[in-house]
């Protein structure tokens, strides 16, 4: 038996060890996630306003437009769930924070990050945010959160090959080049199915979440914008419309609610031109810059 | 809980321990081994403990109550009341579906309306599998080829026994029984040998069969626009995908098994390299083949009474085979196409002549044999369109699609494709090189320089880490 376990120890060892060291060289990488934990403390005296949501947010709102000191939270796949639990773990420290913007797209309340297809990002919460999640390796480890090439390829771009991981400005915003080489049509039908869902069993816990999140927000004073994003004509065709007038329906009756509550509905804006888009439902730079300046203009002249 | 999880990466060192700082107690390791099965089940649904616990029970009263009468007609009687009971149980929970939604479709094909709602029951993980072990034994008690056990524990160690349990070998009382009597000693070289069988189940199950397994979803989710290549290629990924799964499952539980100083029988060996389909059924799940063939065929006469018996014990044989598999047409299908395919072997008294490994003692096979390993290959690949398809209809589909002109065109080649290609190249050279062993990695054990043999692990390890795709579920635990 001792010397059946010494020889599995000692065959065990190098791969432990080979494992142990690309998990701290992993970790060690700089990644958005990490940048915005750090940002947001550094930031924490003088940050008015912060800006949660999905990909629609990361790529669609850039604070360093605007006239009042915000940051931008996103990230992408990021479930309103993780949104709340974000802004419980900052806003203790954020004296100044006066209003919360949350991104609720047409798929928000009806999705989590948690069983989503991009499931493998929620351990950077765990790992960068120190949020609680159930505990496995999964949810805490580089190695196993990732596939061993998408680990492999982040060392070598990193290590070898110089690449800068980071994306993000310095206000958490992640800026999208003019347009994508998909048509909008092509990219609206990917993203329409991507983003209906016949199983509604998120519903429930995304709305409570919301629900929670607006009266936390709210009962510290804190206004709420509930802004739906702008997009193509070619996507608002294609996206569910029941789950759309469910999401509307909730959000009105929290605004209704609620005084501290607007709701920002820009789907069918039409201040946003094709030309404003990377593809059928992402702003690009200059749409982003136009939406932030629309937001700017709303937390600094309404009461 | 998975073997390919971390799950049991805890468990199993856990019970490991456990079990073999217990070794001075029999009793006591076999205790152990009951509760740590019941843990192992219990981590899917616990449940469904009751309904396992249920099947253990009535097979292990129905041994000791037969054991105790003479009479071989009252022996029936108690036989099929044990019989119609766990039958009872597996046919409500994977079948009443089934027969109720076909009961439906003949009635409406007599123009009258029934509507019944679906039973809204979930399938026992590994139901089909206990209960024909729990059946094997009592029919041997039945018929005096086996004494009752008369240690509960014991026999629900052997039931029970949590690398067997979901998935098999579907375990003999003969074989495996006795096993929980005697003391078990510590085997340094045994376990070495079960932790080489488990990296190379584990190789086959998350590099083989879950690479491939990407490839086969997307091909039979969308089998109207894909050419007669891609469907080509598509089924043969398959056959290697549920070999793969399949095998690397029974691997890995025959590994696990001879860590704790049990011996469990072999359930594959290397099937693919068959000569025939009689071979290929000899290779291929051997503990199920060989359950219907001492429980069903044999008893109904086998190929000893006639052709026209020969024929439809043959049929049956296959038939409920398929079913065993699951409640839908296509599993009937798949039996009745490879009953079709053994059936001129048998009535031709042919289904014997493949006993031997084929190239016995050659590095390479000749010219004959290497075209009839591909005929066979070839055989029960297209059978395997029925296996996979979710329809008759589907499978049709596949049938129509792949005999096309398109068969000719160059596949779609994707990096998914690459790399399931790779792992089964790599799981072809390796099973060939190791076919004479009772699994392909068994000889690595007896190369002398330890450098070389651990390099091998640790190639093989590399390819897990590197192309392993993590928790896929095993395909045979729906069975």
């Amino acid at each position: 038996m001792k010397n059946f376990l010494t020889k599995l120890m000692l065959f065990l060892l190098p791969i432990v060890l080979a494992g142990g060291l690309a998990e701290g060289a992993l970790r060690s990488i700089p990644n958005d996630y990490a940048t915005k934990a750090k940002a947001v403390i550094d930031k924490a005296e003088s940050l008015e306003v912060l800006f949660f949501g999905s990909s629609h947010t990361l790529y669609g709102i850039d604070p360093s437009v605007m006239s009042i000191e915000g940051y931008n939270l996103a990230h992408p796949s990021q479930s309103i769930d993780l949104d709340y639990r974000l802004y419980q773990r900052f806003a203790p420290q954020l004296p100044n924070l006066s209003t919360v913007v949350i991104t609720v797209s047409s798929f928000s309340l009806f999705s989590t990050l948690a069983t989503g297809l991009e499931q493998w990002r929620l351990a950077n919460y765990a790992m960068y945010y120190d949020l609680k999640l159930p505990w496995s390796l999964e949810n805490q480890t580089e190695l196993f959160s990732n596939a061993f090439k998408t680990s492999a390829l982040k060392l070598w771009r990193y290590y070898v090959s110089n690449q800068n991981p980071i994306w993000i400005n310095d206000f958490g915003f992640q800026a999208k080049p003019a347009s994508t080489t998909l048509d909008f049509t092509e990219s609206a039908i990917l993203a329409a199915s991507r983003h209906t869902y016949s199983d509604w069993s998120a519903l429930e816990q995304q709305t409570q979440a919301l629900t929670e999140f607006v009266a936390s927000v709210t009962a510290k004073g804190q206004r709420v914008i509930l802004l739906i994003p702008p997009a193509t004509a070619a996507y608002v065709e294609r996206i569910s419309a029941a789950q759309m007038t469910k999401t509307r329906e909730i959000i009105q009756g929290l605004a209704e609610s609620n005084a501290l509550v607007t709701v920002l509905d820009l789907l069918s804006d039409d201040r946003f031109e094709l030309g404003d888009f990377y593809d059928a439902d992402h702003l690009n730079q200059q749409g982003a810059h136009k939406l932030s300046e629309l937001l700017d203009s709303l937390i600094t002249t309404t009461p | 809980m998975l073997f390919n999880s971390f799950d049991f990466a805890i468990f199993l060192p856990i019970v490991f321990t456990l079990y073999w700082l217990s070794r001075k107690s029999v009793k006591l390791q076999n205790l152990i081994i009951v509760i740590s099965s019941y843990v192992f089940y219990g981590w899917w649904d616990w449940r469904y403990l009751f309904l396992f616990i249920l099947s253990i029970t009535t097979a292990y009263i129905t041994g000791r109550w037969m054991d105790t009468v003479e009479d071989r007609r009252q022996r029936l009687w108690i036989l099929l009341s044990c019989i119609i009971l766990n039958f009872g149980i597996l046919g409500y929970y994977k079948y009443a579906n089934f027969f109720v939604a076909n009961f439906v479709d003949v009635v409406r094909f007599f123009g009258m309306s029934l509507s019944v709602d679906r039973l809204n029951v979930i399938l026992p993980v590994g139901i089909s599998f206990y209960t024909f072990q729990a059946m094997g034994y009592t029919i041997d008690v039945y018929r005096r080829d086996l004494k009752a056990a008369h240690n509960y524990i014991e026999f629900t160690a052997f039931i029970s026994f949590f690398p067997q349990l979901v998935a098999g070998p579907i375990e003999r009382a003969a074989n495996l029984l006795p096993q929980f009597k005697t003391a078990r000693h510590f085997n340094g070289v045994e376990a070495s040998d079960g932790m080489r069988q488990i990296l190379w189940g584990l190789f086959k199950k998350v590099v083989v069969a879950d690479n491939a397994a990407v490839v086969v979803n997307a091909v039979f989710a969308n089998v109207g626009a894909q050419s007669g290549s891609t469907l080509a290629l598509g089924i043969v990924l398959f056959a290697f995908q549920i070999y793969g799964d399949f095998s690397g499952y029974s691997d890995m539980a025959v590994g696990v098994g001879k860590l704790f100083g049990i011996t469990l029988m072999k359930n594959f060996a290397t099937p693919y390299f068959s000569r025939d389909i009689a071979e290929f059924w000899r290779r291929w799940h051997i503990s199920l083949s060989t359950w219907f063939r001492d429980y069903v065929y044999i008893p109904m006469g086998g190929n000893r009474k006639g052709y026209a018996r020969t024929v439809v014990n043959t049929m049956v044989l296959f038939l409920v085979s398929g079913l065993w598999h699951g409640a839908n047409w296509t599993f009937v299908a798949w039996g009745a196409a490879n009953a079709l395919l053994f059936l001129p072997l048998v009535l031709r008294r042919q289904n014997r002549k493949h006993l031997d490994i084929v190239a016995k003692g050659k590095l390479l096979p000749n010219a004959r044999e290497l075209g009839e390993m591909l005929l066979t290959f070839t055989l029960s690949t297209l059978a395997w369109v029925f296996f996979r398809a979710v329809s008759i209809q589907q499978a049709l589909q596949y049938f129509k699609g792949l005999f096309s002109l398109s068969l000719f065109q160059l596949p779609t080649l994707t990096l998914d494709i690459g790399v399931a290609i790779f792992a089964i190249s790599v799981l072809v050279v390796v099973e060939w090189l190791g076919r004479e062993g009772s699994y392909a990695l068994e000889r690595v054990g007896l190369v002398q320089s330890r450098p070389v043999r651990w390099a091998i692990y640790y190639a093989v390890l590399g390819l897990v880490i590197a192309f392993g795709v993590s928790s896929q579920a095993f395909v045979y635990f729906q069975f």
